[in-house]
Order: C-alpha cells, then sequence, then structure tokens
C-alpha cells in the first residue's frame, strides 16, 4: 500500500473516501429528489430507452478510449469504485431486504416514506443513482478489459459484460414490459381485453382467447387429527401426512384409522351426508368411510367424512369429546386451460396452458396462473397471465455470458484474481 | 420411509464420521490414517446418498423442498467437498472439519425430524427445479467451508494479541486446537490461509451465480418475470454482492489480511439470512419461496 495516507479529500488518485462521499451525495440527492419531484419512478418505452442505453454505452466508451488519462475517468474504472457502488447497492439492497414493500395504489402519497421512496425501493430515485453509479463503474471495468483485450481476461469479460448487459437491459426492459392477464369465464367469448398487473389499466392483445376447459389433476385429500379445544392439526405417529387411500391405515395418538372406502368424486345421498356415492359433475367432491380403533383393537366410531366445499359442508368423524378427525380440501397437484386463440391473420390454434409450462403466441407469452380457488376443481374461470418483454432476448445474453464467466471462476479458483491484480496497484 | 429408518441412517452416519475423525489419534502411521479416514467419509457419502434416493422415490418427489430436505443434501455434498478438496489441495484438517460439520447437520435433523409430505405445489413442478436447488445447495455448503477458514484466519491473526481478542481466541481455542492438530504443516499463516480461501470462495461464487441465473430463468417460465424482487431473491442478491465485494476487495489489497478474514465471515451471516432469515423477516410475507403449509 503506497504510504499517502494523508492525501486529502478529492486530491487525486480518488480512493476510497470519494467513492464514500459520492455515495453519501447520490442518497441526499435521491431522497431530495424523491421528496419534491415524482413517484415512482419509471424508465420511458422504445424507442427513447434503446436510445439512451445505446448513447450511454458508447460515452463510457469514449471517454475511456479518448480521455484515458483523466483521473476521474481512471477512477471510476478502478476497483475502488467498483467496491463503493456495490457498497452503496448493498446497503439500498438491505433496506429492501427488511422494509415490506407496498404495491402503488395502497397507499397515502403524501407520506413521508412514500415520498422519500422507502416504501416503493425498486422504483425510488434512491435506486435510480445507485443504479447510475453501479452501472458506470461496471461499464468502465467493462471497457477497461475489452482494450487492450487480452485471452487470458475472457473469463473477467464475459462476466462483467454480461452483468452490464442484465442490468442495463433490465432496467430499459422495465420500460417496455407489459405484465397483464386474463381473466376467462367458461362460457365467455372470445376475448382480447387484459389488465395490467399494477394497475388499472387495460391493453388489447393482437389475439384473442376463449376458455375451452378448465380443469385440475388433485391430489387424494389428507386427513389429519384435530385437537377440538385448541384447534391444532395433529399428523400421525411417523410425522408423515396421511394421504388418503381405500385401504390405508394410520396411527394417531392412540388411535388408529382405517379407510374402509374412498371416493375422489362423489355426492351425498341426502342432506345429511350419512353416505355418498361416485359422481364427476359439479360439485362433487371426496369422501371417505372411515373406522376408528383404539390400539386395542376395539370399533370406537365409524362414519363417511368429507372435507367440504362451496355447496356441500363439511363432515368430521368424531372420536370423542375432545378429539376428531379431519379431511383437508385436496391439494392441486397441476392445472390446466385448454385454450383456443384467434391469431392476428384470423387463424385459429388450440393448446393447453400449465404451470411451468408458458406459450408464446404473436411476441406475447401466456401462463397459467390462476383459477376460482373457493370452486377448486369446479372453477367458473380461469387467469391467464399475459406478458410481453421484448427485451428478454437481451437479458438472457447477458446472462448466458455470466454463466459463461461462473463456470470460468469455476475453473481456475483463486487463480483468476492473480491475473488483473498488478495493474491496480499504481 | 419413516422417522424410524432414518435415525438408523443417521446413527451409522454419525459413527462414520465421528470414526473418521477419532483415526487421528491412532497410533498408526499418518497414510494409515488417512485411508481410514477417506473410508469413513465416503462410506457416509454412499449410506445419504441411498437414503436420498429411497426418500425421492419414496415421496415421488425430489426431496428438496423443505428445510429438513436440504440439510440432508448438505450432508452428502459437505464430506464430497472434503474429500474433494483433500485430493486437490492437500489439506486434511479440511475432511475433519467438514465431516464435524456434517456432524452437526445430521444431528439436527435427528432432533427435528421434518414432516416428509408428498405434495409437491405446481409451481415446483419443473426441471428447472432440481439444479436451481442443488446448485445452491453446492454453494452453501462450500462457503460454509469458506466461512470456517476465515474463523480459522482469524483466530491465527489474533493469537499474539492480548485482551479481548485474545479472550475470545480462548473461547474458541478448541476450534483453533483442532486445525493445529491435522494441520500438516504447523506453520500456517492467516495468509496461506486466505490463499486456500480463494479457491473455495471462488468455486462457491461460481455456484451462488449458478443459482441466482437458472433462479432467473425458471422465474420466467413459471412466474412470468426473470425477476421480481421477492424477498428471497432479494436477499440472493444480497448474498452475491457480499462475495463480490469481498473478491474485488481481496484481488485489490492482497496484503490487507484481517479485513479480508472479517469481511469473508461477515459475508456468511448473509448467506445465513438468504438461507433461512428471510422466513422471518416481515419483508416475506408474501414471498413465493415460502412453502409452509396454510391449512
Amino acid at each position: 500500500m503506497p504510504k499517502k495516507n494523508k492525501r486529502k479529500l478529492f486530491n487525486y488518485p480518488w480512493k476510497y473516501k470519494e467513492g464514500f462521499v459520492i455515495s453519501g451525495i447520490l442518497i441526499f440527492l435521491g431522497l431530495i429528489i424523491g421528496y419534491f419531484y415524482k413517484n415512482p419512478v419509471s424508465f420511458p418505452s422504445f424507442p427513447t430507452n434503446l436510445s439512451i442505453i445505446i448513447t450511454y454505452t458508447l460515452l463510457l466508451t469514449a471517454f475511456y478510449k479518448f480521455e484515458n488519462n483523466n483521473k476521474i475517468i481512471q477512477w471510476l474504472a478502478s476497483i475502488p469504485a467498483a467496491i463503493t457502488s456495490t457498497v452503496l447497492f448493498t446497503i439500498l439492497s438491505v433496506l429492501l431486504g427488511f422494509i415490506s414493500q407496498v404495491s402503488s395504489g395502497t397507499i397515502n402519497t403524501n407520506d413521508i416514506w412514500y415520498r422519500l421512496g422507502f416504501t416503493h425501493l425498486t422504483t425510488s430515485w434512491l435506486f435510480v443513482f445507485a443504479y447510475l453509479f453501479f452501472i458506470t463503474s461496471l461499464g468502465f471495468a467493462t471497457v477497461k478489459l475489452f482494450m487492450p483485450f487480452k485471452k487470458k481476461k475472457i473469463g473477467l469479460l464475459f462476466s462483467h459484460a454480461g452483468l452490464y448487459i442484465i442490468i442495463l437491459a433490465g432496467i430499459a426492459g422495465s420500460g417496455d414490459n407489459i405484465r397483464s392477464y386474463f381473466v376467462l369465464g367458461s362460457n365467455q367469448d372470445f376475448t382480447d381485453k387484459v389488465k395490467d398487473f399494477n394497475s388499472d389499466i387495460y391493453y388489447k392483445t393482437p389475439f384473442k382467447l376463449q376458455l375451452l376447459k378448465f380443469d385440475i389433476v388433485e391430489y387424494n385429500p389428507k386427513v389429519v387429527l384435530v385437537d377440538a379445544k385448541t384447534g391444532y392439526l395433529i399428523l400421525p405417529d411417523n410425522n408423515k401426512h396421511f394421504i388418503i387411500d381405500k385401504g390405508e391405515k394410520a396411527e394417531f395418538l392412540n388411535w388408529i384409522i382405517e379407510i374402509k372406502e374412498f371416493l375422489k368424486y362423489s355426492f351425498p345421498k341426502d342432506t345429511l351426508s350419512s353416505s355418498f356415492t361416485e359422481w364427476n359433475i359439479i360439485p362433487a367432491l371426496p369422501s371417505a368411510y372411515i373406522e376408528i380403533y383404539d390400539k386395542n383393537n376395539n370399533l370406537i366410531n365409524k362414519d363417511w367424512c368429507t372435507c367440504g366445499n362451496f355447496s356441500i359442508p363439511r363432515k368430521n368423524i368424531w372420536v370423542n369429546e375432545d378429539y376428531y378427525f379431519a379431511m383437508l380440501s385436496p391439494e392441486p397437484k397441476e392445472y390446466s386451460s385448454d385454450i383456443k386463440a384467434i391469431l392476428p391473420d384470423g387463424s385459429e390454434e388450440r393448446f393447453t396452458l400449465k404451470v411451468n409450462s408458458p406459450k408464446t403466441i404473436s411476441g406475447w407469452k401466456l401462463y397459467q396462473t390462476g383459477y376460482n380457488e373457493q370452486m377448486g376443481k369446479w372453477s367458473d374461470y380461469s387467469v391467464i397471465e399475459a406478458g410481453r418483454d421484448p427485451w428478454l432476448p437481451a437479458v438472457y445474453t447477458g446472462i448466458f455470458l455470466l454463466i459463461f464467466g461462473a463456470f470460468y471462476l469455476f475453473w481456475l479458483g483463486g487463480k483468476s484474481i492473480n491475473g488483473n491484480k498488478q495493474k491496480h496497484e499504481k | 420411509m419413516n422417522r424410524i429408518n432414518f435415525s438408523y441412517i443417521a446413527i451409522s452416519g454419525i459413527i462414520f464420521l465421528v470414526l473418521s475423525f477419532l483415526v487421528f489419534f491412532l497410533p498408526i502411521k499418518k497414510k494409515q490414517k488417512r485411508i481410514l479416514a477417506n473410508f469413513f467419509s465416503i462410506a457416509t457419502v454412499l449410506l445419504f446418498v441411498y437414503f436420498i434416493i429411497t426418500l425421492w422415490i419414496n415421496l415421488e418427489r425430489p426431496p428438496l423442498r423443505t428445510l429438513g430436505e436440504t440439510r440432508l443434501w448438505y450432508a452428502v455434498f459437505l464430506p464430497i467437498i472434503g474429500l474433494i478438496t483433500f485430493y486437490r489441495w492437500k489439506y486434511f484438517w479440511f475432511l475433519a472439519y467438514s465431516n464435524l460439520m456434517t456432524v452437526l447437520f445430521i444431528y439436527i435433523n435427528l432432533r427435528h425430524p421434518e414432516v416428509y409430505n408428498k405434495t409437491l405445489m405446481p409451481a415446483l413442478q419443473s426441471p428447472w427445479f432440481v439444479p436451481h436447488v442443488i446448485v445452491y445447495i453446492l454453494s452453501y455448503a462450500i462457503l460454509g467451508v469458506s466461512w470456517i477458514v476465515s474463523i480459522t484466519g482469524l483466530l491465527k491473526a489474533y493469537s499474539n494479541l492480548s485482551g479481548f481478542a485474545k479472550i475470545i481466541s480462548v473461547i474458541l481455542s478448541p476450534l483453533y486446537f483442532l486445525i493445529h492438530l491435522f494441520s500438516e504443516d504447523d506453520d500456517e499463516s492467516s495468509e496461506k490461509i486466505l490463499k486456500m480461501a480463494d479457491n473455495i470462495v471462488f468455486i462457491g461464487f461460481a455456484f451462488l451465480t449458478l443459482g441466482l441465473l437458472f433462479g432467473a430463468l425458471w422465474a420466467k417460465e413459471a412466474w412470468g418475470h426473470y425477476w421480481t424482487w421477492d424477498p428471497k431473491e432479494t436477499w440472493a442478491l444480497l448474498t452475491f454482492l457480499v462475495y463480490l465485494i469481498y473478491i474485488h476487495i481481496r484481488s485489490y489489497h492482497k496484503e490487507k489480511t484481517k479485513l479480508h478474514l472479517w469481511i469473508l465471515s461477515i459475508s456468511f451471516v448473509f448467506l445465513l439470512a438468504a438461507w433461512f432469515g428471510v422466513n422471518y423477516m416481515p419483508s416475506a410475507k408474501n414471498s413465493v419461496h415460502t412453502y409452509s403449509q396454510q391449512d
């Protein structure tokens, strides 16, 4: 370490002190502008966003190339600037990690925390300035790795460039990104109306959708013992959830239950639900005939029970005054919508949407997201998310560059930093 | 597969690991000690691989969902990392250490058996599930080891001091003693220890980056966007950032050993927060990463 500890603030060469002072100024600016100017901040849409990021990147490159004796630019491309900008970003992210964020529209816009940006940090001016410092430092570092280019540095170059592209394309993309949803009713005609996720804005999609059929594949329901006084659910003695099926047995505390009959979709024969019969249309629900024994194999109780649904009441089976067995509502294994679409050219297409398997049509990505949870399997509508993110290929390019960089780090271990160390020292 | 079955496996695992540890005290040759220690570590790994496979078949889904299940994988990967590190860099005490950590994890699982649940929510049924979680677990296991190394280094660095630091180091001296015991080279300086940490941190950080990126790719398929500032994402990013800071400081000031050791040991706190701390934070109430049952 050079013995320059007495160096005054903002005398060259800049190091950490300057970085932290700059961070402090940026935080101050962020708070002030946030307080007096508009909240939350949004990035402009195409083509302004594209020209901004291209201009920015060209400026960074040009400055580094033609002003490479400028001390400030040297500093911005240095590790102390990288570290201080990352620290600033980290501090804001720590706040974000602790403070619960609210969506716009649900908060009083005169609230001081709102105006300072703490309730919506990622779209606050604080973040804008933190991004700016971070991306400038990262951008200069990337350009520095390019000029002059050395094969040895390819891994570092890829990881820096990858991160730069991800962040810049992500921010620029936020200006063009649409996240919205269809609510498709089961007996509804074709529609092209989608509602924005975070506001009351409606968009029109270039295609029209109709729901042909919504379906859920369900797991068999679970059975638990319930302590009637406290309402606590008690699991079987082996601590494994007891999933119902015909012939299955399980031990709970002092009792053993046996499933004599299980009907996955059924309907009560009378209003007291004293017995059930198989049934496969709305509002069918699971039911089971259960026998309860004590440890000495004496029969304690036997009856039908059901988890109930929006139309048929729940029915438990009692052990004694303090405990009863209850069937829980079945959990979905997968749910899907059969959809018919009319594309912009007038042609028709049929497809099935499932969770985790989206479908792209006309530049929009469609996802199965939800349904009427009260009605479960018999839901009368399906919620389909419709998203448009024209910047995705750019973000993915960055991600794959960074993945390559990660493999490089893995391969070289500690050697990855030995190559580029000496230069910074001077 | 129920709890009784697990306790057999767990206890055998603990016995193997303790044995791998105790061979160092036997009055036999160094080479023989190594062979025995390796044998017991590999036996533990095989035992847990067997257990995980049967559990996987039994649950009809990869056992990667709950904390208890991830601890199980930890118990497999720690001895593996210990073995690999030993073969690659000949740090012998390292194997003993990772095995000791493994015992701790198995013990926790034994005392707090997880509720094994067969059902898996639709959002988690994805080909990204296994690579995303395994890469993260590997990364956490490796960075966990780097934390141990950093603590070791700190103890070394402050071992000549007096006062408070001395008291702390006396309290932590069993740890220090163990490192000495298994150390091949009696005179390991903290700088040397840091060099060892470099390899570990870089490998762990590479996995951490992969986990973050795989998560983003998966999120795009499942939730419609690659980044939504979900609390778990925020904390994963924070972990990434603090290790990023560490790597940059480390590459810039090679000689500031103590500073590096401190940052490296503090970084691990962020990792822990991302791993399970986030479940307890107020910001996490809407997280897609908390999979607790809401019946």
